[in-house]
């Protein structure tokens, strides 16, 4: 015996033995009605997706990864331009400590700029 | 799904006007004129030097006037004296004064206090001397530089 054939008897001896109330079987039918529309409404909604399913691929990638991607590279972004002002500031602060030290200091300006003075310093160091 | 890019970018564009905010802070090009009275008479030097300083030059030097007063008399005098000369330097002279002088602080003490006397003895040599040595400064300086470049076989 087929499956159909078994579902078939089934439904007859159902049938046959069920006896409702008009009013149950309205409301029944009623609640049949609903539940069909409404699974048609949605298998119309799928269709309409899957036929142009290109672009509603697209869009949903273009949806779910730009943010994803974007996030990161915004964050990379604002690290690196927060560390490149950091150190501009360091070393701006850096150079005016040192020039400070050279203008105030005993040793006069030649002595930094003489090299010969520097070799000189290492030689008798030895 | 918009509205959350939107929020990230308007996040970001925030943070970054933000940063740069406080690096364009300390870079605000001042002339002459908008420096105090007491900041120019302590940069009176420069004066002829401003015109064609940069931001950040300009800003280190605001920031050695303010320094100013805190020295004693002699490093005043100190400032007051070299700081034309300082100024007048190339770039290229400046730096490399910083770097003989962050060689020179990692003397030991004992020897960093007697620089002075050095210098004076360094001084007491004769003009060929000095040359000869500064030449073998150049020298060595350009053998190091050769060792280090990229191309340089090994």
């Amino acid at each position: 015996m087929s499956e159909d054939n078994f579902g078939k008897k089934i439904r007859f001896a159902l049938n046959d033995s069920l006896e409702l109330e008009p009013r149950i079987a309205d409301r029944l039918e009623l609640a049949r009605t609903l539940a069909t529309e409404a699974h048609a409404t949605r298998w119309v909604t799928t269709v309409t997706h899957s036929g142009s399913s290109r672009e509603a691929t697209f869009s949903l990638l273009h949806d779910l990864t730009l943010p994803r991607l974007l996030l990161p590279i915004i964050v990379l972004i604002v690290g690196l331009m927060t560390i490149q002002s950091l150190k501009q500031v360091q070393t701006a602060e850096e150079i005016e400590e040192i020039d400070t030290a050279v203008l105030t200091g005993d040793l006069p300006l030649d002595a930094y700029m003489d090299a010969g003075f520097d070799a000189w310093l290492r030689r008798s160091s030895r | 799904m918009a509205k959350t890019l939107i929020t990230l970018v308007i996040i970001a564009l925030g943070f970054i006007s933000a940063d740069q905010s406080i690096a364009a802070a300390p870079k605000k090009q001042q002339s002459w004129l908008e420096l105090s009275i007491e900041e120019r008479q302590i940069l009176a030097p420069l004066e002829s030097h401003w015109a064609e300083m940069t931001t950040s030059r300009r800003n280190k030097w605001v920031g050695i006037a303010r320094k100013y007063k805190t020295l004693r008399p002699t490093e005043q005098e100190n400032v007051k004296a070299r700081m034309a000369e300082w100024a007048a330097l190339t770039p290229t002279d400046r730096q490399s004064a910083r770097n003989r002088f962050k060689d020179l602080e990692k003397m030991p003490p004992d020897k960093k206090v007697r620089l002075t006397d050095k210098w004076v003895e360094y001084q007491q040599l004769t003009e060929s001397e000095r040359e000869e040595l500064r030449a073998n400064a150049r020298n060595s300086r350009a053998v190091q530089k050769q060792s280090l470049s990229p191309t340089a076989p090994y």
